[in-house]
């Protein structure tokens, strides 16, 4: 059995999103409110079913969420899930996704989804990632979240950013919305929580390099703030 | 271990807190390796991708050790499950059994050699008859977590000692 094809029985397995998920989530028909004491996640896929997760940092004097059941999923305010679907947009337009969050300072975590059976499948950016803020009452443009060819033998499997640029294409419905470019900050080492494989995300100028496999911040020349 | 992660981080210390650094650290004189001196030959190259270890020059036995165990986390606890899709609960374990855990090993060993691309270690190959040596089964009372540790000290004994004469693998 090959990889890519034990990869697709996983997948294929996916749970569906929760209505609770979807208003959340974007679709092609839904209509696009922003909401003042909310923020908003944006970005461009190179593929049609694009699972992405991230990690909301905890703000200054904030408490750890609930950890029910061993799952730290459970942390349901500090982990956020981009499924599958809904997508914003396909077509002309490109593949979108568009997902409400509490405003804060996130951290790509990976293209890591569930399957109905509650195992964990994808990659984490477990050695080395990025971080934005998602401020209130805006947009934030990821610009385009890169997947790798899984048909190629080259592995890892981890996605990488492509800051936004004027080049890229926005959706005719986000016309008049307040949104604006990410500003990527290097982020540190994570643990593989949910057990699946590893990568890091490219060294980006100007905002993560390497020292060996330890994340520098560029800005400031030194390691990568830990995760709050 | 997801379990133990998880209640770590209700006490917020799980990210970057590199809990496996904290470890004890043996004396390097302490462990014992086995002589990775050998003659290369065609049949052994074929197999050096499966049989191989870690070095890297001018590395102390402490950091490497840390990095052992750094990689180790990275590669326990692969949550993959095989399940039979349709056709229930027994089909599940059975495509579990036979798939999965392969999966599983096949991702562990992955990570593990991602995180140590990472750090700059350099892969060498051995036969396997001095692999096995290195990889030597539980001994009488020895715990599965203490063989783990045992092995690591070794690798990180390795792989911070001489550099190696002959098997360096081409990436």
């Amino acid at each position: 059995m090959t990889a890519k094809w034990l990869l697709c029985l996983v997948m294929s397995a996916l749970a569906p999103a929760t209505a609770a998920q979807s208003r959340q989530q974007f679709g092609s028909g839904d209509p696009i409110v922003v909401d003042p004491r909310s923020s908003y996640i944006f970005y461009r896929t190179n593929i049609s079913g694009a699972n992405i997760r991230f990690l909301r940092e905890y703000e200054p004097g904030e408490s750890p969420g609930p950890v029910k059941g061993g799952d730290p999923m459970s942390e349901r305010d500090r982990w956020v899930q981009v499924r599958h679907g809904p997508r914003l947009t396909g077509g002309r337009e490109g593949k979108t996704y568009l997902r409400a969050v509490r405003p804060g300072s996130y951290i790509l975590y990976g293209n890591v989804a569930v399957g109905n059976n509650g195992a964990h499948v994808g990659v984490c950016l477990c050695m080395g990632t990025l971080r934005f803020d998602a401020p209130a009452g805006q947009i934030v443009d990821l610009g385009t979240i890169l997947f790798p060819d899984v048909g190629a033998s080259k592995r890892p499997w981890g996605v990488s950013v492509v800051p936004f640029d004027s080049t890229m294409v926005v959706p005719s419905r986000l016309a008049g919305l307040p949104r604006v470019a990410a500003e990527f900050r290097a982020a540190p080492k994570l643990d593989n929580i949910f057990g699946v494989e590893i990568d890091r995300h490219d060294a980006m100028p100007g905002v993560l390099a390497y020292d060996r496999d330890l994340p520098i911040d560029v800005r400031t020349g030194r390691p990568a703030a830990p995760a709050r | 271990m997801r379990r133990i992660l998880a209640k770590l981080s209700l006490l917020g210390i799980v990210f970057g807190a590199a809990a496996w650094a904290q470890a004890a650290t043996p004396p390097p004189d302490a462990v014992e390796v086995p002589d990775l001196d050998f003659t290369p030959t065609a049949a052994f190259e074929r197999d050096y991708d499966k049989y191989f270890y870690y070095h890297r020059a001018n590395t102390e036995f402490a950091t490497a050790l840390a990095d052992l165990r750094e990689c180790d986390a990275y590669s326990r606890g692969i949550s993959l499950r095989a399940d039979g899709g349709p056709y229930g609960v027994l089909a599940g374990a059975a495509t579990d059994a036979i798939f999965g855990a392969a999966q599983r090993r096949d991702i562990a060993r992955r990570n593990f050699r991602v995180c140590m691309g990472f750090k700059e270690y350099r892969r060498y190959g051995l036969p396997r008859s001095i692999w096995t040596r290195i990889h030597s089964p539980e001994g009488p009372g020895e715990t599965g977590e203490a063989r783990r540790e045992r092995l690591l000290r070794v690798q990180a004994r390795i792989a911070s000692g001489p550099q190696p004469r002959v098997g360096a693998i081409v990436e």
